[in-house]
C-alpha cells in the first residue's frame, strides 16, 4: 500500500505540469479561475464530508486525516 | 418652453439619479449577497441490513462572510439512532441468552444469529461554531468549539488553527490543535473490565446511566496545500491524536470457549481496552480540473499503538452535464488490521481460568477492532442554480467484509462466521442557499 502513496506523489508532481524545472510550482493570480470554483475546493461539500466522517468514525477504527479526527460521539 | 425644457431636464436628472440610485443599490445588493448567510442543509438516512442500526441525521450549517477574510460558521446536527448493536459475542450453533446493560431485561440470540443488544437507541445533538480572521499578512487564525450530548455521553471540544500563505499564495502551511473532553455515563454503570457479566449487579436504571467515566483527547494537525497548476492542487496532512482515559465499550462482552464448547452465558466477560491510545495519520489529496469535469483522489494511512493500521483510498469524479447539473460517482476502499488485543472469543485455560478470571490484560471482541475490508460505492446528483442555491441527492452502499477466520471445525462455533459482514444503505438529501 505504501506504493499507492508513492504513486500519489508522482501523480501530483506530474499533474503539476511538465514545466517543473522552468518555473516555480504554482500559478499567477489571473490563472486562478478554475481553482476558485466551488467544485475545486479541497472540501467542496463540508456537510457531506462531516456526515461521512461521522459514519466511518462509528464503524471503523481509523478516523480523521482530512481534518481533526471526528469524535464528540459515544458511538465508538 | 422654458418650463418644458426644465421639466425635461428634471425628468432626465430624475432618470439619471434613479439609474444611479438603482446602480448603487445594485452594488449594495450585491455586497449584501456576498456578505449574507450561506446555508447548507442536509438530511442523512442510514440503514444497516438485518435490522441493525438505523440513523436519521439532519444538519444545518450556516456561514457568514464579513469580508476581509473574516468568516463565522455555525453548525447544528441531530442524530437519531434506533435498532440493534452487536454485543461482541459471536453467532453460535446454540442459543445464547444475555442480560441487558441495566440488568432489567434479557434477550436471546437463536442458533446462527448474531447476538444483538436490542435496547440500542439514542438521540444525539451537537452544536459547533468557528471564527476565522487574518492575524498577519497572508496569515489566518481559526478558532472553534464543539459541544454534543447523548443520554449516556457528553463531549466538549475547543480548537485553534493557523494557516500561512507563501509562494504567491500557491502554498499554504497550516497547523492546528483540538482538545476534547468526553464524559461517559454507561447505562447500568460502567462494568469492571474482564469480569464475568453475571457478577454485575443490576441497577434497573434504563435511562440515565451510572457513575461517569471520562477521557481526554489531544489532536494536532500539520498540513501543506500546494497549487500545482491552473488545473491542479494537492494537500498533504500529518496528524497525531493522543487519547487518555476510559476507552472501553461498556456494552460489549466476550464469549468464553472451553475446548470447542461455549461456556454458559453467565460466564461471558466484559471487554477492556487500554486507557491510552496514540494514533498517527498521513493524508494526501489531489484535485484535478479537466475541461469541465473534476476528479478528486485521496489516500490515507493510519497507524496506532493498539496495533491497528489502515489504508483508505477514496475517489470521486464530477461530470458536469449542463447548466449546473452534475453527477458524481464515488468509490472508497478501506482496509484495517486488528487491534493486538482483539479476540473473537476468549479461550478457557490460556486466556481465562476455569473460575472465570481473565489471564489477559486487555481484550475486545468489538468487530470495529477486528481486521476487515470495507467498500463504499455510490453517486451524487446535484443541480446548482444561478442564485447560488443547490439541491442534491446522494445514494451510497457501504459494505464490511470480515477478515477474522474461524478455525473451529467442531463444537458450538463450528461453521459460524465469527464476525458477520455488514451492509448499509446511505441516502442524503441536500439543499444549500443564500439567505
Amino acid at each position: 500500500m505504501s506504493k499507492i502513496l508513492i504513486l500519489f506523489v508522482l501523480i501530483g508532481l506530474l499533474s503539476g505540469c511538465g514545466s517543473l524545472g522552468e518555473k516555480p510550482l504554482g500559478v499567477k493570480p489571473w490563472e486562478r479561475d478554475l481553482l476558485a470554483k466551488k467544485s475545486m475546493q479541497l472540501d467542496a461539500y463540508p456537510v457531506d464530508s462531516a456526515l461521512d466522517d461521522h459514519i466511518y468514525f462509528s464503524k471503523e477504527a481509523a478516523s480523521g486525516g482530512r481534518s481533526f479526527g471526528g469524535g464528540g460521539c459515544g458511538c465508538n | 418652453m422654458q418650463l418644458k425644457k426644465l421639466s425635461k431636464l428634471s425628468l432626465a436628472l430624475a432618470q439619471a439619479s434613479g439609474a444611479l440610485l438603482s446602480a448603487t443599490s445594485g452594488t449594495v445588493q450585491a455586497q449584501t449577497d456576498s456578505f449574507g448567510w450561506q446555508v447548507d442543509s442536509a438530511v442523512l438516512y442510514y440503514q444497516e441490513t438485518d435490522h441493525r442500526v438505523r440513523a436519521i441525521e439532519p444538519v444545518v450549517s450556516m456561514k457568514k462572510d464579513f469580508g476581509d477574510e473574516k468568516i463565522f460558521n455555525m453548525k447544528l446536527v441531530l442524530d437519531s439512532l434506533t435498532g440493534a448493536s452487536p454485543n461482541g459475542a459471536p453467532p453460535a450453533n446454540v442459543a445464547q441468552t444475555f442480560t441487558s446493560p441495566s440488568g432489567g431485561t434479557s434477550y436471546t440470540a437463536a442458533p446462527g444469529e448474531l447476538p444483538l443488544d436490542e435496547t440500542f437507541k439514542d438521540t444525539r445533538g451537537a452544536i459547533s461554531s468557528s471564527w476565522q480572521q487574518p492575524i498577519a499578512p497572508d496569515m489566518r487564525l481559526n478558532v472553534g468549539g464543539n459541544i454534543s450530548a447523548e443520554y449516556d455521553f457528553q463531549s466538549v471540544a475547543a480548537n485553534a488553527a493557523v494557516a500561512k500563505d507563501i509562494n504567491n499564495k500557491n502554498t499554504t502551511l497550516s497547523a492546528g490543535i483540538n482538545l476534547e473532553y468526553d464524559n461517559i455515563m454507561p447505562v447500568g454503570g460502567a462494568p469492571v473490565g474482564l469480569t464475568r457479566t453475571s457478577l454485575k449487579l443490576p441497577t434497573g436504571d434504563e435511562g440515565e446511566g451510572g457513575p461517569s467515566k471520562s477521557k481526554f483527547i489531544t489532536d494536532m494537525l500539520f498540513g501543506v496545500t500546494q497549487v500545482l497548476s491552473r488545473q491542479a492542487l494537492m494537500q498533504v496532512n500529518y496528524s497525531i491524536s493522543l487519547a487518555n482515559g476510559y476507552q472501553t465499550d461498556p456494552y460489549k462482552m466476550l464469549a468464553v470457549l472451553n475446548g470447542d464448547v461455549l461456556v454458559s452465558t453467565a460466564n461471558y466477560l466484559f471487554e477492556k481496552r487500554p486507557d491510552s491510545r496514540t494514533k498517527h495519520s498521513l493524508y494526501s489529496q489531489i484535485k484535478y480540473h479537466f475541461t469541465e469535469d473534476v476528479v478528486d483522489l485521496s489516500y490515507r494511512y493510519t497507524t496506532d499503538d493498539w496495533g491497528i493500521s489502515s489504508h483508505t483510498l477514496d475517489t470521486r469524479y464530477r461530470f458536469e452535464i449542463s447548466n449546473g447539473l452534475y453527477v458524481e460517482p464515488h468509490a472508497r476502499w478501506y482496509k484495517q488490521s486488528a487491534a493486538d488485543f482483539y479476540k473473537p472469543y476468549l479461550v478457557q485455560g490460556t486466556e481465562v481460568t476455569l473460575g472465570g478470571v481473565a489471564l489477559v490484560s486487555f481484550a475486545t471482541a468489538d468487530s470495529r477492532m477486528s481486521a476487515f475490508d470495507a467498500t463504499t460505492f455510490g453517486a451524487k446528483i446535484g443541480k446548482a442554480f444561478e442564485d447560488e442555491s443547490e439541491i442534491s441527492l446522494r445514494v451510497e452502499q457501504y459494505k464490511q467484509v470480515s477478515q477474522t477466520k474461524n478455525n473451529l471445525t467442531t463444537g458450538d462455533l463450528a461453521g459460524q462466521k465469527l464476525v458477520p459482514d455488514l451492509s448499509a444503505l446511505l441516502v442524503q438529501f441536500g439543499y444549500s442557499f443564500r439567505w
